[in-house]
């Protein structure tokens, strides 16, 4: 599992360079990706062809890499002719970053020649397990916080990080449950990862929601620890509600409908805290008319716009 | 303390199998029972795996109906899990598996069914190459070698014989007219040579005569057109090659030739 050579400080140098860069200049630009600094959506095939006809006013699009590993055909043709006029991000969602196994070097390599080809201005992933002995168990399975769970996705971090030659951003999940083998919180653990690794925090504020309300601790809360300023992305999606128990909703991050009101309050809290970010529309599933996407674009743009206002006015 | 990769096992063992109960590691948080939280997983991913299997065998989908296609979708997920992130390539062996299911007799064609929709996914995704027209085809050649002319297909080009007319199943059921669970009424007694090929970015489903998927077959091997000819006319005095090898350029089935030897 450990057949790379890794030297962790010399992963660790973009962010803290970025980071040292803005020392004491309190108008240079902290980003932790190189996206546009505003609403971005999600690329689906079904609109590929009215955004090339109708080239709308998007600020960015962000694809799930697995879905454009194939040779050749339709998925790469039209991301190539999209990339011609938009910022890219790419977004894994099977690396199976916090895999006991050890990462998937084959998978690795398919994704690290997607990123070399479109040269992305992000590339995330997520704190999450997916395969397990040789099992890809497509959904994104919670780790336990500790050291021993924190040491393996710093060293696949390291890999990930060294074979691409670039920083990623990693997305904190969606919680449906706690577990007995946690010692530390999980904004804690998402600290030190980042600390260790020089990697960013790609914020998914719905996650952020959904986890709290199924786990029972404050969303508010979470955002104030996790550190605003390293959060390269933030992710804005639409839950679901398993009310088969009515007196205990749990939150499903479905993916499938419009950012709930409590997740926009939670956003605009976000962007208060540490100003306005890169902000994505997810919806993967029933997916929607393209224009209903770019309403839910605007939004974000509107409440990122309306922080600024604010900020400026109480600084 | 459990290690990660104690913990990473039960958890997988129970979403292989329902009957395994959830992880021990699963705090008990509130009277919400635990199970009935680890369940979202399970559930997250049987409902996306078979998804994926309804993305890549619609026609199927359409031929058995929802509720069937589901059941056994959830027993060959567990049986035949994915071992790749790359759900474009997860299914291979699904309609085989569909086949042997406890109610498929009636529908014996389903396995190849199932196979011409994933030789359509394969084309999807397959490596691009532009069809070439038949005077860029002989350029490779003075006219005296053109028996010796070797033709390469496209990457995206796959053929299939079956039984049973599936292509023209797979037409029936994939028109959009079609409705769900509409058992088409056909002769199923027939066999179909089929062709699926992607010249641009669109995928084609053709039935090729018999003559004409032979010909294309000896192509592939990599015969000469002197050699492919011959070996179709032994088996069809009356073959016009001509004809099947206009109608395969028209197809856009070649993106090369060279000559042999």
């Amino acid at each position: 599992m450990n057949n790379n050579a890794l030297t962790k400080e010399g992963i660790s140098q973009p962010a803290d360079a970025l980071i040292d860069a803005c020392a004491g200049d309190e108008t240079c630009d902290r980003r932790l990706s190189n996206l546009p600094l505003r609403g971005g959506v999600c690329l689906k095939p079904q609109h590929y062809l009215e955004i090339l006809n109708s080239m709308p006013d998007v600020g960015w699009f962000e694809i799930h890499a697995e879905n454009y590993l194939g040779a050749g055909g339709a998925p790469l043709h039209y991301l190539e002719k999209i990339c011609e006029h938009y910022a890219l991000s790419i977004h894994g969602v099977g690396m199976s970053i916090g895999s006991a196994d050890g990462i998937d070097k084959n998978h690795l390599k398919r994704v690290k020649d997607l990123v070399d080809r479109f040269q992305p201005a992000s590339f995330s992933e997520h704190l999450a397990w997916s395969t397990h002995d040789n099992v890809f168990y497509s959904d994104l399975l919670p780790v336990p916080y500790n050291r021993a769970v924190e040491d393996i996705v710093c060293e696949h971090i390291d890999i990930v990080q060294s074979t691409m030659n670039r920083q990623m951003l990693l997305e904190n999940p969606s919680n449906y449950l706690t577990l007995e083998s946690s010692t530390m919180e999980e904004t804690e653990f998402l600290g030190n990862v980042i600390r260790r690794t020089g990697c960013g925090l790609l914020l998914d504020v719905n996650n952020v929601y959904v986890s709290a309300q199924n786990c029972g601790y404050s969303a508010r809360g979470y955002i104030d620890a996790v550190g605003v300023e390293q959060v390269g992305e933030i992710h804005l999606a639409g839950h679901s509600e398993d009310r088969t128990v009515a007196e205990e909703i749990l939150l499903i991050d479905a993916h499938d409908r419009e950012v709930a009101e409590q997740v926009w309050s939670l956003f605009e809290y976000t962007l208060e805290l540490g100003g306005a970010r890169p902000s994505l529309i997810e919806w993967d599933s029933s997916v929607p008319e393209f224009e209903i996407l770019i309403a839910e674009m605007h939004k974000a743009d509107s409440a990122a716009d309306n922080t600024g206002k604010k900020v400026r006015a109480n600084p | 303390m459990q290690t990660p990769d104690e913990f990473q096992s039960d958890v997988s063992s129970a979403l292989a199998n329902s009957k395994v109960a959830c992880p021990a590691q699963v705090r008990q948080q509130d009277s919400n029972s635990q199970s009935r939280r680890f369940n979202i997983y399970r559930n997250n991913r049987a409902v996306s795996l078979i998804d994926s299997l309804k993305a890549t065998f619609p026609a199927v989908h359409k031929l058995v109906g929802e509720a069937y296609f589901s059941a056994v979708a959830r027993s060959f997920i567990d049986e035949h899990p994915p071992v790749s992130a790359v759900m474009a390539e997860y299914g291979a062996n699904f309609g085989e598996y569909i086949r042997q299911s406890p109610n498929a007799q009636n529908i014996p064609y389903v396995a190849d069914l199932a196979a011409l929709e994933w030789a359509r996914l394969q084309s999807f995704h397959a490596a691009d190459a532009a069809s070439l027209p038949l005077d860029v085809l002989l350029s490779k050649a003075e006219p005296a070698q053109y028996d010796s002319l070797v033709f390469t297909v496209l990457p995206s080009l796959f053929q299939l014989s079956s039984r049973w007319p599936v292509g023209s199943l797979w037409s029936e059921i994939s028109s959009p007219a079609a409705q769900a669970a509409d058992q088409p009424e056909m002769d199923m007694n027939s066999p179909e040579h089929i062709v699926v090929v992607r010249p641009e970015y669109e995928v084609f489903v053709q039935v090729l005569p018999e003559s004409g998927a032979m010909l294309l077959e000896q192509l592939k091997r990599g015969d000469s057109l002197q050699e492919a000819v011959s070996s179709v006319t032994e088996n069809d005095p009356e073959f016009d090659p001509g004809l099947h090898l206009k109608g395969l350029i028209d197809l856009g089935a070649f993106c090369g030739s060279y000559l042999k030897g």
